[in-house]
C-alpha cells in the first residue's frame, strides 16, 4: 500500500501535503486574511477548576491531538502542512462577572482575521462566578464539527485526570496517510462505479435556480427546540422502521421541499464522518465532508416509504463515503455530465453522548457556502435544537421561520401517521394556523356600509336633480349638463321599456366613445336591464357569438340610439331594480377558447365605487378622463364614478387613448384630476415625458393616477416620481379580475418603490384568501392561489353554470361565494398582497420547466432595457424561446451575455428582437399573442455551420441543427443546445454516426470534438496523432503541439488559417505528452506518417519540449522523418533550471500572469481553471526537465516564430543563440505582429503564412 | 471463514480482548451503524463480493455473516 515515503524530514518538522478537503478550502481563498474560516466555540464546565488545572488539561490536549499543532506553509510546490512539536504555552486568561459580557468580549478579542499560514489554534481560559471553561477559535482547516466534541471530551478527561490508553488514538498523520492511500484501494474502484451509476441519468440536483443562488454568501440563522417528547417519538418511529433518525429528518425535509419547490428529485448534501470506525473516532482533524444524496419523491408515496428509501440511499452513500467531493467533481467532469451545483442544501443530524460535565456552544460564521444548512443537534435524552442557517440573498427570514415550523409540524404528524401520503402532510403547525387565521381576520376586516337599496342610475338621478346645470360630460363634439344627460337617458329608457326591455334582460351596446354612449348606458340601467359592451373592432364572428351566447334582448348601435332618442318621455322611469340585479356583463377571452360573459350586480358595483370615493375622494371639481375601451372593466368606474358625486367626465377621442401626446392634451384641456393607465401604456407615456419634460406641466391638474391590468414594476413608479412631485399627484396600484367587479385590492405607491410592488390590501367588504391546492389557507409569506370573497364577487358567467360552478365555489371560510382567480400571490406581514404571476404562467420546453417571468426579469435587469417579453414560438415544428425587448439601442449582445450569466442554457432565448414598442392588445396590455405570431429572423440552420472548418464538422453541425431545431456551431455542446438522451439516440441511429458509441457521443458532444472522434474511429491508424483537418490533395502533413495547458482547441484558428491557404496539408495534433512511452509512440507514428506525407512540426511555447523529445527519439530511428520544425513563442531557459518555477507561483498569481500574456482562460469556470492550472504545472515540469538535459545537437532544420510583445520571450535577441545549443542550425526567424503570447490564435493568419513559407 | 471475519472485525475496532464465537450477536460487537457499514465494506473488499443493504440488516449473529459470505463465494 505504501509506495513512496510520505514525509520528508526538514528541520524539526514533518512535512506533508494537504488533504483534498483542505485543498478545496485552500483554493476557495483560504490563504486570504479572513474571519470566515474561524470556528469559534465555548466549552463550559459548571464547576470550578483552577487556572492551572485548566491550563494543564489544555496542554494535554495539544500533546495528544497533534492535528491541533498543524501549520501550513507555502512552498515552491504548493502549500504543505507540518506538525509543530509540542511546547508548553501561556494561555490568555479572563475573569468575567457576567456571561453575556463574556461572549461579546471574547468574540471581539478572538475573532481576528487570519491567514492559513498563521497560528491556527487560539484558545483562552475563562472564569465566571460559578463556572469556567475554554473559549476556542480554531481555523477550519484543522478540524470538522465532530472534532469539537472530541476536544471537549479530551479537555474534560484532562480535568478529571482520566488517563487515556496511549494507543487508543490514531495520530493525525496516520489518518491523513490512510486518506491519501484510499485511491489505491479496492474500495476506490467501487466508489467510482457507484458514483458513476448515481449520476448516469443526470439527476436533477438543484433546488434553486441559478439565478436564485447568487454570489452573496452572507448568512443568518434561526434556532428552535425540538421537544424531548417529540424526539422520543421520532426515535421510537425509527427503531420500529429500522432507520436512523438522520433518514427520518431527511424525509421530513424532502417532503417539505417537494411540496414547496414542486420538485420530485433533488440532492441534499449529507455530511459523512469519513473516519475509520474505532481509533479514528478520537482523532481531531478535518475529515468530514458532504456528499450529495439524491432524493426521489412524489406526492402519493407514504412518508414511511420515503424514510425507507432515504435510509437505503444513505447506507449506500456511507459505503462510499471516502470518495471526496473533489473526486466526484472530477469524475462528473470526465463524464461530461454537467452539474451546476451538487446540492443547494446541506442537512445533518448529530447526537452527542449525554454528559453532565460540560456544555458546548458554537458561534457560526456569518457566511455560508451553500444557500441553506439544516442542523439537528443535541445531547442524548435531552432537547435537541433545529438550526436553519441560510444565505440572506436566497431566503428571507419569514420563509425560513415557516420552513422551521413546517419541519416540526411534519415531524409531529408523521410519527403518528407513517402511512400518510407526502401530499397530505401538514405543512403548518396548529399554532401557526391559528396565528394565520388571526392575522387574516385583521387583514380582511374591511366591513364598510354602502347604500344597498340604491343603484348607480338612481344616485345619478339624485345628482341631476341637485345640480342640473353642472357640466356632466365633455366630448370633442359636445358638452352635456347633468340634466341634459339625464333627460336623454330617460328618453332611451322609456323607448327601451316600450320595446319590452326590463329587469333581467341584457342589452348589447356598440357605440363609439361619444356622449351618446353615456346616454345609452344610463338609459339601459334605468330600464333595469344590464348592459353588454361590444367592441366596434371585433370581427363579425365574435360579435355574433357574443350576441347569441348572451341572448341579448337588443343591440344598441348608433342608428338605434338616434331612434331611441326620439321618445318623448324625459321623466325618470320607475323600476324595481335592486342591488341583486345584474348591472353589466363583460365578455372576457377565456384561456380555453370561447369568450365568456362575466356578470356584475348593481350592489357589487356600488360597493366598489363607494369604496373608491371614500379612499380617493372626488368632488364637484373632479374630472375623470374616460379613455379605457368600454369592453375592459376599468372603464366602468371611469364611466360612472363622477356621476354620483357631481364630478365630470371627459371622453377621450376614440382610438387615441394610447398616444401620450393626445392624453396630455386632453388632460390639460379638461383639467382632468383622475385617470387610469395600464402599466405598458404608462411606460410609453413616461418615456414620452422623459423625452419632452416641458410637457409635464400639461399633467398639472392630475391628483390621482390609477394603474391596473398588468404587474406594475417599481421602475415605472420611480420614473414617474422623478418627473412629478409626490405631494401633488399620487399613484395607486389596483388589482382585480373582471369577474369580481373591477378591483379587489389597492396599494398606494410610495415615491421610492422596490420590486415587487404589492397589489395591496382588500377594498371595502372584500376578503382575500390565499390558499393551497387543497383550499387550505396558507400562512403569511407563502405563495398560493389568490381567491376572492365578499361583496365584490360577481354573479358568474352568463348562461354558463358549469364554468361558473368551477370558478365560483362556496367560500369555505364564510357564507358567500369564493372566486378562484388562478393568480398566485402571498400576503406580506404588513397586510399587503404581492402578486407572483399566473398559476399557468409556466411552460415546458425541451422537457424543462420554465417560468417565462423569470427570463423576462433577467432581461429587464439589463441596463438600457425598458421592457421585455418572452414568448414561445414554433419553428420547424420545434418550440423556441423568443425575447422581444424595447431599448434605445441595439443591445442583444449585452442581454445574451447577461442571460447566459443568470439563466440555465435552456432558458436563454434563442432569438432576441428589438422593438420600437411592445404591441398592445385592445385592453392596452402587452399583446403576447401577437408576439407569438410575429415573424422573426432565425439564424438559419446553415448559419451555425458557418464556423465549421471541414466537411465533417459542417455535416455534424447540420445534423445537430436539424435534430435540435436551433443553429449549432462547431463549439456548441449538443446537450447545452437542448439535446436530450432521446435526441442523442435518434442521431446515433443515423448511418453517419454509426461508428460512434453512446459514450463517444457524450464525451465529444461538440461538432469539433465529434468530428475528430469520427475521423479517429474511421481511421484508427494512429493513437497519439489526431487528425484535425484533411487536405484535399494532401502530400504533406503538419503536426501541431500545444502550449502548456493547451489542447486541440488552441489550434482551431490556426488550422482554419492553414486550410484556407492550402489544400496540400493534412493537419495533425499531438497532445502534450509526458511519458517516454508516449514520446516513443509519437515518434513511431510520425515515421509511419512520413512514409505517406512529408512531415512538418510546429509547437507553441512549452510544447517545444515535446517536439524536442520526439526529435531526440527520431534522431536515433529515422532522423529525416521530420522535414522542418518551427518553434513558436519559445526560448529554452538560458541556464538549466532544476525546479519548475511555476510551482512556486500561487493560483491567483498564475492566473494574473497568464491573463497578462493574453491567455484565453479568463472566461473559464472556476473549476476548469483549476484543471488548466494542474495541466499547466505538469506540462511545464516536462519543459524544464527537457531543457535541463544535455544532448547532442539535433540536425532537424529549425525556425523560430516570436512576438516582440510576448512577455515570455523578452530575450528574443538571444533566441537563436540559445536554440543553437540544441539544434545545429536555426534556419530562419520571424517576429510576428501580435500583442500576446498566444499569437497562434491572435494572429493565426501570419502564423499560417509563415509556416507555409518555411515548409514550401 | 469465521476466523477471517473476526480478524477483519478486530482490524477495524483495534480490539482483541473480547471473546467471539459464531453465536456472538452482531449487536454485541459494539459497532455503531457506521461501524457495521465499514465492516461490511471491508468484507466486500476482502472477498470481492457485494452485500446488499437488506442482507446487512438481516445479520443477527456472526454465523449469519459467515453464511452469507460463504454463499456468495460459491
Amino acid at each position: 500500500m505504501t509506495d513512496a515515503p510520505k514525509y520528508e524530514r526538514e528541520g524539526f518538522f514533518l512535512e506533508f501535503d494537504l488533504t483534498s478537503s483542505q485543498l478545496n478550502f485552500y483554493n476557495d481563498g483560504l490563504a486570504a486574511d479572513e474571519t470566515m474560516w474561524n470556528h469559534i466555540g465555548i466549552i463550559r464546565f459548571n464547576k470550578k477548576y483552577t487556572r492551572q488545572e485548566l491550563s494543564d488539561s489544555l496542554d494535554r490536549l495539544l500533546q495528544l491531538q497533534e492535528g491541533l499543532r498543524l501549520q501550513v506553509k507555502p512552498t515552491s510546490h504548493g502549500p504543505v502542512s507540518f506538525i509543530r512539536d509540542f511546547t508548553k504555552r501561556e494561555y490568555p486568561f479572563f475573569s468575567f462577572s457576567d456571561e453575556k459580557e463574556m461572549e461579546t468580549r471574547l468574540c471581539e478579542i478572538m475573532n481576528r482575521p487570519r491567514s492559513v499560514f498563521e497560528e491556527l489554534f487560539d484558545c483562552a481560559i475563562f472564569e465566571l462566578p460559578d463556572a469556567c471553561g475554554y473559549f476556542a477559535n480554531i481555523h477550519h482547516i484543522l478540524l470538522d464539527g465532530f472534532s469539537t466534541y472530541i476536544i471537549a471530551e479530551n479537555l474534560r478527561d484532562g480535568l478529571l485526570q482520566i488517563e487515556l490508553p496511549a494507543d487508543s488514538v490514531l495520530t493525525y498523520r496516520e489518518c491523513v496517510e490512510n486518506e491519501n492511500n484510499h485511491r489505491l484501494t479496492k474500495r476506490y474502484a467501487r466508489d467510482v462505479a457507484f458514483w458513476k451509476e448515481i449520476f448516469a441519468d443526470r439527476p436533477q440536483t438543484a433546488l434553486l435556480s441559478a439565478q436564485e443562488r447568487t454570489f452573496d454568501f452572507s448568512s443568518a440563522q434561526i434556532t428552535c427546540d425540538i421537544p424531548a417528547d417529540l424526539l422520543a417519538r421520532i426515535r421510537t418511529f425509527c427503531a420500529k422502521s429500522d432507520a436512523a433518525p438522520d433518514s427520518f429528518f431527511l424525509a421530513v425535509y424532502a417532503s417539505y421541499f417537494h411540496r414547496r419547490f414542486d420538485t420530485n428529485q433533488f440532492a441534499v448534501g449529507v455530511p459523512v464522518l469519513n473516519r475509520n470506525y474505532g481509533k479514528q473516532m478520537h482523532t481531531v482533524g478535518l475529515f468530514m465532508h458532504s456528499l450529495p444524496l439524491i432524493i426521489d419523491i412524489n406526492a402519493d408515496i407514504s412518508f414511511a416509504a420515503v424514510v425507507q428509501s432515504i435510509e437505503d440511499s444513505r447506507t449506500n452513500l456511507c459505503k462510499h463515503q471516502k470518495f471526496t467531493q473533489h473526486d466526484l467533481r472530477q469524475l462528473l467532469k470526465e463524464d461530461k455530465v454537467s452539474v451546476g451545483s451538487l446540492f443547494d442544501v446541506v442537512a445533518d443530524y448529530i447526537e452527542f453522548p449525554k454528559n453532565d460535565d460540560f456544555e458546548l456552544q458554537f458561534f457560526f460564521p456569518q457566511t455560508l457556502s451553500v444557500p441553506l444548512e439544516i442542523h439537528v443537534q443535541g445531547f442524548t435524552d435531552d432537547t435537541f435544537q433545529l438550526t436553519l442557517r441560510y444565505r440572506t440573498a436566497c431566503f428571507d427570514a419569514e420563509e425560513i421561520r415557516l420552513m422551521a415550523d413546517a419541519f416540526l409540524s411534519i415531524c409531529a404528524f408523521a410519527v403518528g401517521h407513517p402511512d400518510c401520503a407526502v401530499a397530505d402532510l401538514p405543512l403548518y403547525s396548529d399554532l401557526l394556523q391559528e396565528r394565520t387565521l388571526e392575522q387574516l381576520r385583521v387583514f380582511n376586516d374591511t366591513a364598510a356600509s354602502y347604500p344597498t337599496e340604491k343603484c348607480i342610475h338612481t344616485l345619478f338621478e339624485e345628482q341631476a336633480a341637485k345640480m342640473p346645470e353642472k357640466t356632466a360630460v365633455i366630448s370633442a363634439e359636445e358638452t352635456l349638463t347633468y340634466e341634459e344627460l339625464n333627460r336623454r337617458a330617460n328618453r332611451i329608457a322609456h323607448a327601451l321599456i316600450e320595446k319590452g326591455v326590463g329587469k333581467g334582460d341584457t342589452v348589447g351596446v356598440m357605440l363609439p366613445r361619444k356622449t351618446h354612449l353615456l346616454s345609452a348606458l344610463f338609459g339601459i340601467l334605468k330600464t333595469g336591464a344590464a348592459y353588454l359592451p361590444i367592441s366596434l373592432d371585433d370581427p363579425q364572428e365574435r360579435i355574433r357569438h357574443i350576441l347569441t351566447d348572451s341572448k341579448a334582448k337588443m343591440l344598441v348601435d348608433e342608428d338605434a340610439v338616434r331612434l331611441l332618442l326620439t321618445a318623448e318621455n324625459t321623466e325618470n322611469p320607475h323600476t324595481d331594480v335592486c342591488g341583486q340585479d345584474t348591472c353589466y356583463c363583460i365578455y372576457t377571452s377565456g384561456s380555453t377558447g370561447e369568450p365568456k360573459g362575466a356578470c356584475i350586480s348593481h350592489g357589487s358595483l356600488l360597493n366598489r365605487i363607494m369604496w373608491m370615493q371614500e379612499k380617493y375622494p372626488l368632488d364637484a371639481d373632479g374630472v375623470i378622463l374616460q379613455k379605457t375601451p368600454y369592453t375592459f372593466d376599468v372603464s366602468v368606474w371611469e364611466l360612472f364614478w363622477w356621476s354620483l358625486f357631481g364630478g365630470q367626465l371627459a371622453l377621450s377621442a376614440p382610438d387615441e387613448h394610447f398616444l401620450p401626446a393626445k392624453i396630455l392634451e386632453e388632460t390639460d384641456k379638461n383639467k382632468v384630476t383622475h385617470l387610469h393607465f395600464v402599466p405598458s401604456v404608462f411606460d410609453l407615456f413616461l418615456t414620452y415625458l422623459e423625452k419632452n419634460p416641458q410637457k409635464c406641466k400639461k399633467f398639472a391638474s392630475v391628483k390621482q393616477v390609477f394603474l391596473s391590468g398588468e404587474a406594475l414594476s417599481a421602475s415605472l413608479v420611480n420614473r414617474f416620481y422623478a418627473l412629478f412631485d409626490y405631494r401633488e399627484v399620487k399613484l395607486a396600484n389596483l388589482y382585480g379580475p373582471t369577474e369580481c367587479t373591477i378591483d379587489v385590492t389597492y396599494y398606494d405607491c410610495a415615491p421610492n418603490e422596490t420590486d415587487p410592488v404589492p397589489i395591496g390590501k382588500p377594498i371595502a367588504n372584500t376578503q382575500i384568501r390565499v390558499v393551497d391546492e387543497k383550499m387550505q389557507t396558507v400562512p403569511v409569506g407563502v405563495t398560493g392561489e389568490l381567491c376572492i370573497a365578499g361583496v365584490n364577487v360577481g354573479q358568474g358567467y352568463l348562461h354558463n353554470p358549469v364554468l361558473t360552478a368551477q370558478k365560483f365555489v362556496k367560500d369555505p371560510f364564510g357564507d358567500g361565494k369564493l372566486y378562484k382567480t388562478g393568480d398566485l400571490a402571498f400576503w406580506r406581514s404588513d397586510g399587503n398582497i404581492v402578486f407572483c404571476g399566473r398559476q399557468d404562467g409556466q411552460i415546458k420546453l425541451h422537457g424543462q420547466r420554465i417560468e417565462i417571468g423569470e427570463i423576462e426579469s433577467v432581461i429587464a435587469s439589463v441596463q438600457d432595457v425598458q421592457s421585455a417579453t418572452v414568448v414561445v414560438q414554433t419553428h420547424a415544428h420545434r418550440q423556441i424561446l423568443v425575447a422581444f425587448y424595447c431599448a434605445q439601442t441595439e443591445c442583444e449582445r449585452a442581454i445574451r451575455a447577461h442571460c447566459e450569466l443568470h439563466l440555465p442554457q435552456y432558458m436563454v432565448p434563442r432569438v432576441f428582437v428589438r422593438l420600437a414598442q411592445m404591441p398592445l392588445n385592445a385592453n392596452g396590455k402587452t399583446d403576447r399573442k401577437q408576439l407569438m405570431q410575429m415573424p422573426v429572423q432565425l439564424a438559419d440552420i446553415e448559419n451555425g455551420a458557418q464556423d465549421a472548418q471541414n466537411e465533417t464538422e459542417r455535416m455534424i453541425c447540420r445534423l445537430f441543427s436539424e435534430e435540435l431545431g436551433v443553429s449549432v456551431g462547431r463549439n456548441d455542446n449538443f446537450f447545452d443546445c437542448g439535446g436530450t438522451s432521446l435526441s442523442m439516440i435518434s442521431l446515433l441511429s443515423q448511418p453517419y454516426f454509426s461508428d460512434l458509441t453512446r459514450e463517444d457521443f457524450i464525451r465529444n458532444a461538440t461538432p469539433m470534438n465529434m468530428a475528430v472522434c469520427l475521423q479517429n474511429r474511421q481511421k484508427p491508424d494512429y493513437s497519439v496523432l489526431q487528425l484535425l483537418q484533411k487536405g484535399e490533395n494532401a502530400e504533406k502533413a503538419i503536426v501541431l503541439i500545444p502550449f502548456a495547458g493547451g489542447d486541440a482547441a488552441s489550434f482551431a484558428a490556426l488550422t482554419y488559417a492553414i486550410s484556407k491557404r492550402s489544400a496540400d496539408y493534412d493537419i495533425y495534433y499531438v497532445r502534450f505528452l509526458h511519458t517516454e512511452e508516449d514520446i516513443r509512440t509519437a515518434a513511431r507514428e510520425m515515421i509511419a506518417l512520413s512514409q505517406k506525407r512529408k512531415v512538418f512540426l510546429y509547437s507553441h511555447c512549452a510544447g517545444s519540449a515535446v517536439a524536442v523529445r520526439i526529435l531526440r527519439t527520431l534522431e536515433q530511428d529515422d532522423k529525416n522523418a521530420v522535414a522542418h520544425f518551427v518553434a513558436g513563442g519559445s526560448i529554452p531557459p538560458d541556464k538549466p533550471v532544476k525546479r519548475n518555477i511555476w510551482r512556486t507561483v500561487p493560483l491567483f498569481a498564475w492566473k494574473a500572469m497568464l491573463k497578462k500574456a493574453g491567455a484565453p482562460f479568463v472566461a473559464l469556470e472556476k473549476e476548469q481553471v483549476g484543471d488548466v492550472y494542474a495541466r499547466y504545472l505538469l506540462d511545464t515540469d516536462l519543459y524544464f526537465d527537457t531543457f535541463a538535459m544535455q544532448c547532442n545537437k539535433l540536425h532537424c532544420p529549425v525556425s523560430l516564430l516570436m512576438s516582440k510583445e510576448d512577455v515570455f520571450t523578452k530575450k528574443y535577441d538571444s533566441a537563436t543563440m540559445i536554440w543553437e545549443r540544441y539544434f545545429s542550425k536555426v534556419h530562419s526567424v520571424r517576429y510576428i505582429a501580435a500583442d500576446t503570447h498566444y499569437f497562434q490564435s491572435e494572429n493565426s493568419e501570419e502564423t499560417a503564412e509563415f509556416l507555409l513559407t518555411v515548409f514550401e | 471463514m469465521f476466523e477471517q471475519l473476526v480478524n477483519i472485525y478486530r482490524n477495524i475496532v483495534g480490539n482483541d480482548e473480547v471473546e467471539l464465537t459464531p453465536k456472538t450477536k452482531v449487536s454485541d460487537l459494539m459497532l455503531s451503524s457506521l461501524g457495521l457499514i465499514q465492516l461490511v465494506c471491508a468484507i466486500e473488499d476482502e472477498y470481492d463480493i457485494e452485500i446488499t443493504n437488506s442482507e446487512m440488516k438481516s445479520f443477527k449473529t456472526i454465523q449469519d455473516v459467515v453464511r452469507v459470505v460463504e454463499k456468495k463465494l460459491k
